[in-house]
């Protein structure tokens, strides 16, 4: 989804299905909290019902990357936005198994800290007024 | 593009068959997927496909006329 909210037609319109089937698709998405539903007033409807929008709920998701380079290893956690919770880097081991080790400790280490800084966020986020 | 799990050659680490995504693989206990035990996915690209693809899909979300 380039552009969010989108309304429930577009991916109807894209994958040539019917609306009631986009819905039954989407259900399980909204029920595990990989999508949200937008307020309709962020739709900008032209006439009737305001349509409710659909949007990916960034914050309740990120990212684990590992570059393994020759020299360093980087190992960062971001949100879908791109934006970064942290990252830490070690010396490669010339030892694969010693390299894989300090990596999954290095995952770890940082999903540990992503999860609990994106709750912060999320708490933070629910209690601030809109 | 098909499942890579395993890194078949790195000729300067002079590492080969290294099960990279078996070792980083990790179990989500309280995913909120609903899901017990979550296996959270793992990816394995070499830098040059993953910084591709990174692009394309910050791309396609910056764009207003992409789907």
């Amino acid at each position: 989804m380039a552009v969010q909210p989108i309304s429930r037609a577009d991916p109807g319109t894209t994958l040539e299905v019917n609306r009631s089937t986009i819905t039954e698709m989407v259900k399980p998405l909204l029920a595990c909290g990989l999508l949200r539903e937008a307020a309709p007033e962020q739709m900008k409807a032209r006439s009737g019902r305001p349509p409710i929008g659909l949007s990916l709920r960034e914050e309740s998701k990120f990212f684990i990357g590992v570059n393994i380079g020759v020299r360093r290893t980087q190992v960062g956690a971001a949100l879908v936005d791109g934006q970064l919770l942290g990252e830490e880097s070690f010396d490669t081991p010339s030892e694969s198994e010693n390299a894989l080790a300090q990596m999954r400790a290095s995952v770890e280490r940082l999903r540990g800290f992503s999860a609990q800084s994106n709750n912060i966020c999320n708490r933070r986020q629910r209690s601030c007024p809109t | 593009m098909p499942s890579v799990t395993r890194l078949l050659f790195a000729p300067h680490l002079g590492w080969r068959d290294v099960a990279v995504a078996e070792a980083l693989r990790i179990t989500d206990p309280s995913s909120h997927t609903g899901i017990l035990n979550h296996q959270v996915p793992v990816l394995l690209r070499t830098s040059a496909t993953a910084a591709a693809m990174y692009e394309r899909r910050k791309r396609l979300r910056n764009s207003k006329d992409a789907s």
